[in-house]
């Protein structure tokens, strides 16, 4: 490969690298500025899918020009990557579910409220016991 | 070039140390738990910032673990404090349906 | 002596029931993981090993842990698929700014809002993907999903009054209907234009 397109490739990397490092930060900085966790939970998922994909990328484009195997260790990111899209979003649910449920969410921070609006009619239409957050 | 490195480097450190000022503070363990997630989510980039800067893909399964490791250390802290939540709530939801629960049980 | 040849022959009527719960499509995406974890794609005498052991190991993981197959199932539409990829990469990017832009704002805690969104097809599997999705989008979390109506709960954040919690709806309901143009079978399509006329007549 030739000089040229090796260093346009790590300029591409590294600026990559550069966004996924700043979405962590953002996610930081969120994680200490948002009042309640569900807000908390929105940052937090920013660097664990997109700035995880911008990490891979630039990982790919560095190891690209190195060796003729190099490529072949685009299978491990790949992996990476499907895995992160797939498994943060049933986390994060979860979490949000009891986060939910437990009380963690500052009233006066929510606008419109609809699922509220169905517990308590639920319940005042008293159709049994609400499931427990742990069967979801 | 070798300044955006240090950039990258130092945004990751700050992002850890954020991350761990929210797992001293958090006043819930969800909250805690959510720190480890980003503090993770640092770790795995800043490895991932290493294998690119020293163009060394030996370290791209530990990426993989950790990611896993991520997942399930997120939803077992969940549902453990599902399986209890009267423990952790300041304001429950619904507060006169777990109290009713409670006596009828 | 019966005794064994009875058991016996329970014994692979089990096995062969285990082995009938195996669905190959599944296992071969299984030994494509298996594959990517390995290397499997070089080019070198290893790489035919890797997959047969791949496949026996998948068959056997399907064995020991049976799921139910995929009701419906799903088809790929290519095209769609592609636009459904860019469109979801554009909205991350985008809502990530958005999210960035609502940490760094100073003043009052920036508010949100839960919404109700009802689906229009009745896949499991489209409402699974569409969950997915809405929560690798930033500014959007799912925090409950009533199973037989199909109510996706939502928490968006930065919706800070009705206008904008409608217009997040719309953009929910937008993703659903390219899920469902690029996996669904035609059934679920068929659903969902039905859902769409309905609304447009309504509406």
């Amino acid at each position: 490969m030739s000089d040229q397109l090796v260093t346009v490739l790590d300029w591409a990397a590294i600026l990559c690298l550069l966004a996924g490092s700043l979405l962590s930060f953002v996610a930081a900085v969120g994680l200490m500025r948002f009042p309640d966790l569900l807000s908390r939970m929105h940052t937090a998922a920013k660097p664990q899918i997109l700035g995880m994909l911008l990490v891979l990328v630039g990982i790919g484009l560095r190891i690209l020009p190195v060796e003729e195997t190099g490529v072949f260790d685009f299978g491990t990111l790949i992996l990476v990557g499907l895995f992160q899209v797939v498994t943060v979003p049933v986390a994060g649910h979860i979490a949000a579910r009891v986060g939910y449920r437990t009380g963690r969410i500052r009233r006066d921070l929510v606008v419109t409220d609809e699922l509220a609006e169905r517990l308590d009619s639920k319940h005042r239409a008293n159709e049994g016991p609400e499931p427990d957050p742990a069967q979801g | 070039m070798n300044i955006l490195w240090t950039i990258v480097a130092v945004l990751l450190g700050a992002a850890a140390l954020l991350g761990t000022a929210r797992l001293l503070i958090g006043p819930s363990i969800l909250d805690r738990a959510l720190s480890v997630d980003v503090l993770l989510a640092s770790a795995l980039t800043g490895l991932g910032a290493y294998a690119a800067f020293n163009r060394d893909p030996t370290v791209l399964p530990t990426l993989l673990v950790l990611s896993i490791l991520g997942f399930v250390g997120s939803i077992s802290v969940s549902k453990f404090v599902a399986r209890r939540p009267e423990e952790h709530a300041d304001n429950p939801v619904e507060p006169t349906e777990d109290s009713g629960e409670r006596r009828t049980s | 002596m019966n005794d064994l040849k009875t058991r016996k022959k329970a014994g692979v009527n089990a096995l062969r029931r285990r082995l009938g719960k195996v669905q190959i499509p599944v296992a071969l995406g299984m030994t494509l993981v298996w594959m990517m974890l390995f290397k499997g794609f070089q080019l070198r005498p290893e790489a035919l090993g890797t997959a047969a052991v791949g496949f026996l190991v998948s068959v056997g993981i399907m064995m020991l842990f049976p799921l139910p197959p995929i009701s419906p199932g799903f088809r790929f539409w290519p095209l769609q698929c592609v636009r459904l990829f860019f469109y979801v990469l554009g909205k991350m990017v985008v809502s990530s700014f958005q999210v960035t832009v609502q940490v760094f704002r100073p003043g009052p805690p920036v508010k949100s809002s839960v919404v109700a969104v009802r689906l229009r097809t009745d896949a499991d599997l489209m409402l699974v993907c569409t969950a997915i999705t809405v929560t690798v989008i930033p500014g959007s979390v799912i925090i409950e999903v009533a199973q037989p109506e199909k109510i996706l709960y939502v928490h968006v954040l930065g919706a800070e009054d009705e206008e904008e919690a409608e217009k997040a709806k719309e953009n929910i309901h937008m993703l659903e209907e390219r899920i469902v143009r690029a996996l669904g079978t035609r059934e679920n399509i068929a659903d969902l234009e039905a859902a769409l006329a309905a609304g447009k007549g309504s509406a």
